[in-house]
């Protein structure tokens, strides 16, 4: 690990608000109405300048949530700026956004402070299902949306889907694909129904079927494949040249700093958590959770993030990283694995077993 | 401290298992001042870790203490506490033969169950003096006047000499210590006789040596004597006499009618038998004691390192554990599927469970148990009989077999009649022949039944107490061999015969069952990244086959910066998961497999 602060290229804020909370979602979030948001800005802010971050050594950013277009210009536009103003060096840069909530004027003020990468929240083409999942857009909130964002010229952007979803056909699938693919993303995030605790899924004792999940998934390949869009990573697929900066600083195992509420970071050796209370937070309580990531840990945690993206990681990456020789340090594992993986001067899982990668993990981590 | 006969009480305590044996001693403990009452705590006799954990007592345990009585006297009272699980029944005769009274302590709410009955016979017949104690009279739903008729017509106990307790709140703890110097008999024995002395425990200390538990009928033991064990002409000079207070205390002696424990470096404890009579090298005794039975194992099963670098530590593990467990045997053996380990004999499930866990508890060792057997006897064409305690043993040339013998057991249940119905069908199913039923009052019966104890061992505990909502007690024991039926069904996973999966089972059912196995084997067993079949193989053919689809599903489908923490820790779980399990080809399986096929319900 270079443990050069200055290499740090990524950042992640987190925006905790929602003005409507998703079945599904396990993410650090809050009722919008309840809280002050402007003085969340103000701490988030704040926080950012507390971490020295040197001017000219950013890369990404990236605006999850919650809900960050939630936020009024009002609230939001502080943040941007100052944003803009810090970190010139910036090439990517993404906020999440809901259809019911994203505007004309917002997309204006987001690209005049350097936004250049919307992730716009869909989940799916079919009405019935979006009332499922609680989501409070339609159909055409989603078309309007990406309509404004080619209006400003915003053509990098992202749509999010759910697939596995109970009672979803393979032929809802194919909807949600011919939907997604008329509006010509650069790039597409399909996620399985994943049932968390604490959920209202949960709460309504949801259950997955994973073999259907799985045909949902395999169709989901094929197609995207067809279309030219490539399978980058187990969920995320994207034109050329179109693959997420920011999200492969996560995959790649690479450091990155986080502000705000429940949001994870990893600076040095360590991987941290700030507090996920809102009103803690704002009350400038914020406890940090954080993990010493031993050699030993980097070296599990390497192999199972890249292992995730379809094309794996180089081998001399590994060797110089770690200070050891990879294939001789794992030759009798990958011998039990050859039927799984490739191995050239890269090491990566065959993509027809990506989604069952957590059997070949398991053989695999140290 | 040094007590003449008539001031010594040497007594057991038995009773059907959970009627509050432990707790009992625990208040006579408590009351007779043995230990402080800020001392106390729950089952102080039970030694061992597993025991206070489950409640259960699994060694008999002795202890000395003393107690002033009413008639301003004091007594030394030797305790001795013993299991109540129908396994353990041998570790209660041992106890019975160093006494000469019992405390039968019967559960008010229970009444008298099968094994009360079962030893409080076994006492009657050691000739020891019986005082019923009535326990948990406390409880609201106890029936004090039902428990004592049923001791008259059961045991033929007087009523009045019944002693009504709550060991929980102590209330008639009191009289009960009277009753004991009252109604218990003080032990006989000569004193200036040759020391004839009963070895009734063992145990290993790595500083002392063997501990051996003695009662002395006859003469005297000193420190320095040298004794000598009758059964193998063994001379050791004794370093260390004393009791338990429940600490040990050392004793310059033990004279007739005492009970104490003894130490003569003796560094082996294979070198000291339970049972053998102990006396003096120059002086010695002219009869020994008639000894017990030996202890033989009922149900044999592979105990296999998950780690095969562990053998050695199994090895050694098993070496010490035995130590104190003359009823577990074992021998080096190896399977195809799961590489070396020990074929152990144990004296019944619960035994067996005792053992696994004191192995990975006491010695951190992850073991596979492969499916417990009992043990068969083939008799060949050529006339040789062979007894098989693994059933990969079991001949697959059928042509060589002449016929095959499997050991039953009587069957002793009680239970309330509305239960009978569901009790004899359950027991009609396990191929029980039905011997006998007798109404113990109007509204218990116990019936009798001659069964295979192959049937008995595994599940039909449970079973019984599910058909009978938990009414229902159990005793058995074995009674010999029967000719029967039975084959062996072995287990192929993806078209290789796992040998630890290998079955002896009775041929009439062989089809229902292989159905119902193949079918929890698909269950139990994990998902692997490819297709498994799972096939039973009877005489020559597959018989029935189910298969454990591919996993289709194993990853997280969102990793994003706040998930990798916990996604690493998901992995790290599910890795330790795996490494307790055992691969056969590349198939992996669980321990969960091996026990499974045993407990499955035929399929018709």
């Amino acid at each position: 690990m270079n443990n050069n602060i200055n290499n740090i290229k990524s950042l992640y804020l987190h925006i905790p608000f929602c003005d409507n909370i998703c079945f599904y979602c396990d993410f650090p979030k809050v009722f919008s109405r309840y809280f002050d948001k402007k003085l969340y800005i103000n701490k988030l802010i704040n926080d950012i300048k507390k971490l020295n971050i040197p001017f000219d050594s950013l890369m990404t950013i990236y605006i999850g949530g919650g809900t960050p277009s939630s936020l009024s210009i009002l609230e939001i536009e502080p943040l941007l700026y100052y944003l803009h103003q810090s970190f010139p060096s910036i090439k990517e840069f993404s906020i999440e956004a809901n259809p019911e909530s994203l505007t004309l004027e917002k997309i204006k003020l987001y690209k005049k402070y350097g936004v250049n990468r919307i992730s716009l929240g869909c989940q799916s083409s079919n009405e019935k299902i979006l009332k499922y999942l609680g989501r409070k857009h339609t159909i055409s909130d989603i078309q309007n949306s990406v309509a404004m964002l080619r209006e400003e010229n915003i053509n990098n952007f992202n749509l999010d889907f759910i697939y596995g979803i109970p009672n979803q056909t393979l032929s809802d699938i194919e909807n949600d694909l011919n939907f997604a693919l008329k509006l010509n993303p650069t790039h597409l995030s399909f996620y399985s129904l994943q049932i968390e605790e604490g959920t209202i899924l949960y709460n309504n004792l949801t259950k997955i079927d994973n073999d259907v999940d799985r045909k949902h998934y395999d169709l989901i390949c094929s197609i995207l494949k067809k279309h030219n869009y490539i399978h980058y990573e187990v969920s995320n697929f994207a034109k050329k040249d179109y693959y997420c900066r920011h999200n492969l600083t996560y995959w790649k195992d690479e450091e990155y700093y986080a502000c705000g509420v429940g949001s994870a970071f990893y600076i040095k050796n360590k991987r941290g958590k700030n507090t996920l209370s809102l009103t803690d937070y704002l009350n400038d309580k914020n406890k940090i959770e954080t993990e010493i990531i031993t050699k030993n840990d980097e070296e599990f945690e390497y192999l199972m993030l890249n292992l995730r993206l379809l094309n794996g990681f180089e081998i001399a990456d590994f060797n110089k990283r770690f200070n050891k020789d990879f294939l001789n340090t794992y030759k009798n594992k990958l011998s039990k694995l050859n039927k799984y993986i490739v191995i050239t001067d890269r090491v990566f899982i065959k993509p027809e077993y990506i989604y069952t990668m957590d059997q070949i993990l398991i053989e695999l981590l140290p | 401290m040094d007590f003449d006969k008539k001031h010594i009480r040497n007594f057991c305590v038995i009773a059907h298992i959970d009627h509050g044996k432990s707790t009992l001693c625990d208040r006579i403990l408590e009351k007779t001042g043995a230990v402080e009452v800020r001392d106390m705590q729950p089952q102080l006799l039970d030694d061992m870790d597993i025991e206070r954990e489950r409640g259960i007592t699994v060694k008999l345990n002795a202890v000395n203490v003393t107690y002033k009585a009413k008639d301003g006297e004091t007594y030394l009272f030797n305790l001795i506490d013993t299991p109540g699980h129908v396994d353990f029944t041998y570790e209660v005769s041992r106890s019975l033969s160093a006494c000469e009274g019992a405390l039968l302590v019967v559960d008010a709410t229970q009444g008298v169950q099968a094994q009360t009955l079962a030893n409080g016979y076994l006492a009657i017949d050691n000739k020891l003096k019986l005082l019923p104690v009535i326990n948990k009279i406390d409880l609201p739903s106890s029936n004090v006047e039902k428990c004592q008729l049923e001791l008259i017509d059961t045991l033929q106990m007087d009523p009045d000499h019944c002693v009504l307790v709550s060991a929980k709140t102590g209330q008639g703890i009191d009289v009960l210590l009277e009753a004991i110097v009252k109604y218990l008999p003080s032990p006989q024995g000569d004193e200036t006789k040759p020391l004839k002395a009963l070895i009734f425990d063992s145990k290993f200390d790595s500083y002392r040596g063997v501990i051996i538990m003695i009662r002395v009928f006859e003469g005297e033991v000193k420190v320095g004597d040298k004794i000598l064990f009758m059964s193998n002409n063994n001379i050791y000079q004794v370093t260390e006499l004393g009791i338990r207070t429940p600490d040990q205390t050392k004793v310059q002696s033990l004279k007739a009618g005492e009970v104490g424990y003894l130490a003569a470096s003796i560094k082996n404890i294979k070198d000291v038998s339970v049972g053998d009579t102990l006396t003096l090298a120059d002086n010695r005794t002219e009869e020994p004691f008639a000894g017990f039975r030996k202890t033989t194992p009922m149900v044999y099963a592979g105990l296999y390192p998950s780690d095969n670098k562990d053998f050695e530590n199994l090895h050694n593990a098993l070496d010490k554990l035995s130590l104190n467990d003359a009823a577990l045997v074992y021998e080096p053996e190896t399977s195809i599927a799961l590489g070396s380990g020990f074929r152990c004999g144990f004296l019944g499930l619960l035994h067996m469970e005792v053992i696994q866990a004191r192995l990975e508890d006491e010695y951190d060792i992850d073991l596979l148990c492969t499916a417990p057997s009992v043990v068969y006897e083939v008799v060949f064409t050529d006339g040789t009989r062979k007894f098989i305690q693994n059933p990969a043993d079991f001949p697959t040339d059928h042509t060589k077999i002449k016929e095959t013998y499997e050991p039953y057991c009587k069957v002793e249940i009680m239970t309330p009649k509305d239960y009978l119905g569901n009790i004899m069908t359950l027991c009609e199913k396990k191929r029980g022949d039905y011997i006998s039923l007798d109404y113990v009052d109007e509204t218990r019966v116990s019936i009798t039944y001659e069964m295979p104890l192959s049937e008995i061992i595994f599940d039909f505990f449970d079973k019984l107490k599910s058909v009978s909502q938990g009414y229902a007690s159990l005793d058995y024991q074995v009674i010999g061999y029967r000719l029967s039926d039975v084959d062996r069904m072995d287990i192929l996973l993806n078209g290789e015969k796992v040998d630890a999966l290998t079955t002896i089972i009775f041929k009439k059912t062989a089809y229902g069952r292989a159905r119902a196995v193949v079918d929890t084997l698909k269950d139990v067993i994990p998902r692997q990244q490819f297709e498994v079949p799972v096939q039973a193989y009877i005489g020559g053919k597959i018989i029935a086959r189910s298969d454990i689809k591919a996993v289709r599903k194993d990853v997280l489908a969102k990793c994003y910066g706040g998930d990798i923490s916990r996604k690493k820790k998901l992995l790290e779980k599910q890795k330790k998961g795996k490494k307790r399990m055992k691969e056969f080809g590349k198939v992996q399986v669980p321990q969960e497999a091996f026990i499974a096929i045993l407990t499955v319900d035929d399929k018709n």
